[in-house]
């Protein structure tokens, strides 16, 4: 169920092969130490327990080897002159008070011997618990032969005998060699002997501590085994016989060491249990034999081992206990996790309100249940606040988008505006960077010779800007209502702008008025871009001036009028700054250069719709999908003469006048002239010169052409194309006026200077041209008033 | 050491057939093939001694008496009785061991006994006291007589022993040593040498006597190199008379010569087989020691065995075994003569009649 990577297997694996590798090493490392400690000190036990256990046999057999020399001495006192029956009652009291002796013997030389002794060799000894007698000597006198005599005889010393068999019994024996007479004629006599059983070193020997697989050995000097666990190899064998029958020299390198007289202690492979063991020997004091311990290593080893397994098995079992814990402890913090991702899970799939896990405890896992219960409720906090934030910002979505739609309806967008007009050509594009926008155009027929077009750039963007945005086109239609005059109209709307805007917002703007019967095109410009004017050869011209002040701002802002006249096929370009300041992703600028190569285009010469529609792709392909940073606006305006080309001059026919030759009329009739102009959009400057040429003209047909006082008309006509032209004729008396006229006197004081002249001057001054001709009795003077300068 | 021994057995019956109705022997069947024959039929169970038995009469009892308590030394009559050479012979043989008590001689001349076994010094000495003997077998050809002697008491060549303590034994046989002694113009003390060499190894002596069948091992087993040894050999010095022999009272040699013949033959016949399964004999020797409460053990044993062997059947060649040569007894009465032991000795013929025979 679980991968290797979850947290209870990482846990066990990791914690169990530690600590197992840390219970092997202890293991290893204690039983090695231990081993070698325990090897040093069951080398010394052993060691310890050969010379205690020789110590013993010393005590014991000293005991012997006393009772023997104190009846020899005994003996010797009396100068072996004691009676039988004595000596047989010192043997019996002997054997009495000494357990441990098996039997006692005095063996006397026949040449030294008492008489009266019926036996030379009285042997009191041990049948059970009866004490005995025998005469060793017999009829053979074999007593002279044996061991025991002899050797205490030659060589002049007590003697502990080979161990050996006398019927049936196992023994060794003390001879204590006794002499008679005095130095130098001191002959041996015989000697006295004390036997001990083989048995009794055998219970003392097998008493000792030497572990199961120990024992104890007393070897004679000849290495003959005087006391032995192995039964059979007493007497029989000697170390060396064994080495022999084994073909093992260093077995008997070993006996040669054994029997040297200093104690040592060597390896060694027992013959009983073939455990490899130590020897440890050491001489006896009392005798010439040795003692020796073994002590098995094998066994100690084997205890060694069975400790280490022990261990092993403890630790394997402490193994299991600490897995069962990490398991307990793994599961402790896994399942608290996995319902934590349980409910991560369920919250992840947006249910909120599950159940989380109960925190238990004070732990790493209980913090974190109490931090992802604190998260989830957080979340369920921030989930509904976004919900409000959301829902609110959807309502603010699709107000929005209302707006959007409600500023689109702001904007004409309907193409062609006027179907049923063939002298005009319109297109206009608003294409907002947010859904409401700052940007406006807008069209509408004055009457049906004019249309007011207006363009407009709020500052800023979004809501606040199009809500400004339509404030001002509110503005701008409702001035439109009672001006005609486009300078007039933006002062209207700035005023009214002004009024009341704390947010210190501005609009630029333009508005025009075009005629549509002259192409004359009234004009005034509130800060905004300069529109262009594309020729049909594609040259473009700016419109810079005149150029006021923003709108919005300045409470009393002065805006002039300006003028131009659209030929036919001229397209005029209104733009916003979102069209110039397009940016593409290396934030380069589209640019007044790149709009006026892209208008000079071909493809700019087809219809407004394609013109616009041209430029916008021109925008895009700049831009190339950099996110669009301003309001892209474009209002293009194309002005078509219903009949076939004419030349470009007025097409309107002259409009007449009549004035009576009196200074009231002649003020009406300059009225009626300037409200002409008025509806033909010319400009004040326009109307101003016209005024004046009225003025200085009219004034000297009414004061000189009539002598008599009789009403008479004076007709007026007034072309309102190019050239603009007015034309007086007069039934007066025929004066030229460019003649006739006195020259002005330029100088001298004004009062003395003579009324006339001066008009003309100024007339001329201003550009225009006059003409007189005097036909059919009347004078006919024709001033031709110059194109405005652009 | 036997040239031939796997002459097929079948063609070694038809000629033992042949040569034997009338138990006359060949002279040119070699006898190591007639030894062979003998223990092979011998263990086939065919009934070579049929004369013995008479017709079908019980088999003869005969009482041995060997001359010490059981070693190797007679490994050839353990082996005679265990495998039945005996039997086959028509005996129904009992061995007597003797000890430190009444000798073999004694069992011999009290009646106990028979035969007894005894060196050939000693059947010469004791010869006549108080009955005459007969040699009915000589098994041991040469002599193991030696004396042992530490090194590191200066005892190189025979004449540092002079004044210092030697022990040996003090019967009839150690005449050797006397006659040693004299050759070599030495006067040692003379130590009497008992049932064991433990004076010597104690080093109350600077010498001791040996056979190198037997104590010259044992001071081995008791720890002692052979190279802190200097051994003097008797034969080296001339001294070498052959050992172990079988004996009966002459009257009985007189009275049942088949029995001595054939007591001969079988125990030969046991020594062969001993020659042959060494180890088999090595066990059944350990058995009788252990069975009399001896002290034994296994490598002694085999060396006792393999000396005693090389005595009993000695590899060089022209030696008749069993037999007793006319030289060897004459040799060692002269000897002994010389030592002043004896002072005569009876003819060779009287001595060991069954030998008188072949020239």
């Amino acid at each position: 169920m679980k991968g290797f990577n979850s947290i209870r297997q990482r846990l066990l694996t990791w914690v169990l092969t530690v600590a197992g590798l840390i219970l092997v090493a202890v293991i290893v490392w204690s039983y090695l130490t231990s081993r070698h400690r325990l090897e040093a000190e069951m080398e010394a036990k052993a060691v310890f327990l050969a010379d205690g256990a020789a110590r013993q046999i010393d005590a014991q057999l000293g005991i012997l080897q006393g009772v023997v020399h104190g009846m020899a001495l005994a003996l010797e006192s009396q100068h072996l002159t004691m009676p039988f029956e004595q000596v047989r009652a010192l043997q019996t009291e002997c054997l009495e008070k000494n357990p441990g002796i098996y039997g006692v013997c005095v063996a006397l030389e026949p040449e030294t011997a008492p008489s009266g002794w019926p036996d030379l060799a009285p042997w009191g000894y041990r049948e059970g618990k009866a004490l005995v007698y025998e005469g060793l000597s017999g009829s053979t006198r074999g007593h002279l032969r044996e061991d025991w005599f002899g050797l205490p005889k030659h060589l002049g010393r007590p003697v502990w005998s080979e161990p050996y068999e006398w019927k049936g019994v196992l023994m060794v024996t003390y001879s204590v060699p006794i002499y008679s007479g005095e130095a130098p004629k001191r002959r041996f006599a015989g000697v006295v002997t004390c036997d001990l059983t083989l048995d009794w070193l055998d219970r003392m020997i097998a008493a000792l501590p030497l572990g199961k697989g120990g024992y104890g050995l007393l070897i004679s000097r000849n290495a003959t085994y005087v006391a032995h666990p192995l039964r059979e190899i007493v007497l029989n064998e000697t170390v060396y016989s064994i080495a022999e029958e084994r073909n093992d020299p260093e077995l008997r390198e070993t006996g040669h060491q054994m029997v040297a007289g200093k104690p040592g202690i060597i390896p060694f492979k027992s013959f009983v249990s073939g455990d490899l063991s130590w020897l440890a020997y050491t001489p006896l004091r009392s005798g010439d034999w040795i003692m020796a311990a073994i002590i098995s290593r094998d066994e100690m080893n084997a205890a060694m081992i069975q400790l280490s397994r022990n261990q092993m098995a403890i630790g394997l079992l402490g193994l299991l206990l600490l897995a069962l814990a990490i398991g307990r402890i793994a599961r402790s913090i896994t399942r608290p996790l996995a319902k934590l991702r349980d409910a991560a899970n369920t919250l992840a799939g947006g249910n909120l309100d599950a159940p989380l896990p109960e925190p238990r405890g004070r732990d790493e896992v209980a913090h974190l249940t109490h931090a992802f219960a604190g998260m989830r409720d957080n979340l369920r906090r921030y989930v509904s606040d976004l919900r409000e934030t959301t829902a609110a910002r959807e309502r603010m979505s699709s107000e929005l988008r209302i707006a959007h739609d409600i500023q689109m309806g702001l904007v004409p967008k309907t193409f062609p505006a006027f179907p049923s007009r063939n002298d005009l050509d319109l297109y206009g594009v608003l294409e907002p960077a947010r859904e409401v926008g700052g940007d406006f155009y807008d069209f509408f027929l004055l009457d049906d010779d004019r249309i007011a077009v207006a363009i407009g750039d709020v500052s800023g963007k979004g809501v606040p800007a199009a809500l400004f945005m339509a404030v001002t086109r509110s503005f701008l239609r409702s001035a439109f209502k009672s001006e005609t005059d486009p300078a007039a109209v933006m002062a209207n709307v700035n005023g009214e702008l002004v009024e009341g805007n704390d947010t210190c917002m501005f609009v630029t703007l333009f508005c025009a008025v075009l005629d549509l019967a002259t192409g004359r095109l009234r004009y005034a410009n509130a800060g905004h871009n300069p529109p262009v004017i594309r020729y049909p050869d594609g040259s473009v011209e700016w419109v810079a001036r005149p150029r006021g002040p923003v709108a919005g701002v300045v409470p009393k802002a002065v805006y002039e009028d300006g003028t131009l006249v659209l030929s036919a096929d001229d397209t005029l370009i209104l733009y916003t700054d979102g069209v110039t300041e397009a940016m593409n992703a290396a934030e380069e600028l589209y640019g007044e250069k790149r709009m006026s190569d892209s208008l000079a285009a071909p493809a700019c010469g087809g219809d407004c719709r394609a013109t616009t529609e041209r430029m916008l792709v021109d925008i895009r392909a700049f831009t190339q999908g950099a996110e669009q940073s301003d309001d892209i606006t474009l209002l293009v305006i194309k002005s078509r003469k219903a009949s076939a080309p004419t030349p470009p001059a007025c097409p309107a026919e002259p409009h007449a006048f009549s004035v009576e030759n009196n200074f009231a009329d002649m003020e009406r009739v300059m009225d009626d002239v300037e409200a002409l102009l008025d509806a033909r959009l010319f400009s004040a400057k326009r109307k101003y010169s016209v005024r004046l040429a009225l003025d200085e003209l009219l004034s000297n047909v009414i004061k000189y052409a009539y002598d008599d006082a009789s009403v008479h008309r004076i007709a007026l006509k007034l072309e309102l194309g190019i050239p603009f032209a007015l034309t007086i004729a007069d039934d007066g008396k025929p004066f030229n006026p460019l003649e006739d006229a006195p020259h002005p006197i330029l100088d001298g004081p004004v009062e003395d200077r003579p009324i006339g002249g001066l008009g003309l001057h100024i007339l001329q001054k201003m550009g225009m041209k006059l003409a007189y001709r005097r036909e059919n009795n009347r004078n006919v003077l024709r001033v031709v008033i110059p194109e405005d300068e652009h | 050491m036997w040239t031939d021994t796997r002459t097929p057995m079948k063609q070694q019956t038809t000629t033992l057939r042949g040569r034997f109705l009338g138990f006359q022997r060949s002279r040119t069947l070699s006898v190591s093939r007639f030894l062979t024959a003998a223990m092979l039929v011998c263990l086939s169970g065919r009934s070579v001694f049929a004369q013995v038995k008479g017709e079908d009469k019980k088999p003869a009892s005969v009482r041995i008496a060997l001359q010490w308590l059981p070693q190797s030394q007679f490994a050839g009559f353990y082996m005679a009785i265990e495998k039945g050479c005996y039997r086959e012979a028509g005996l129904d043989v009992v061995l007597l061991h003797t000890g430190p008590g009444p000798s073999s001689h004694d069992f011999l001349v009290q009646g106990k006994a028979d035969f007894s076994t005894l060196f050939l010094a000693d059947a010469v000495f004791i010869n006549g006291k108080p009955a005459a003997l007969a040699n009915v077998a000589q098994f041991s050809q040469r002599s193991n007589l030696l004396l042992v002697a530490w090194k590191d008491m200066g005892i190189e060549k025979p004449a540092d022993l002079d004044g210092r303590p030697v022990s040996y034994w003090q019967s009839a046989f150690s005449m050797a040593f006397d006659v040693f002694f004299r050759q070599q113009h030495i006067h040692p003390v003379a130590i009497p040498q008992h049932y064991s060499v433990n004076l010597f190894l104690k080093r109350g002596v600077a010498a001791c006597a040996a056979m190198t069948y037997n104590e010259y091992h044992r001071i081995y087993q008791a720890g002692v190199d052979y190279d802190r040894l200097t051994v003097f050999k008797m034969r080296d010095f001339g001294l070498g008379f052959p050992e172990d022999g079988l004996y009966t009272l002459t009257e009985t040699a007189k009275r049942k010569p088949e029995v001595c013949r054939a007591l001969r033959e079988a125990t030969l016949a046991g020594w062969e087989y001993a020659r042959q399964h060494p180890d088999e004999a090595v066990e059944t020797v350990l058995r009788e020691s252990r069975r009399a409460g001896v002290p034994v053990n296994r490598p002694h044993t085999r060396w006792m065995l393999s000396h005693v062997l090389d005595s009993v059947c000695p590899p060089e060649a022209g030696v008749r075994r069993g037999h007793l040569g006319r030289s060897a007894y004459t040799d060692t009465v002269r000897s002994m003569i010389g030592a002043g032991v004896i002072s005569q000795a009876p003819p060779f013929e009287a001595f060991a009649p069954f030998e008188a025979r072949v020239p």
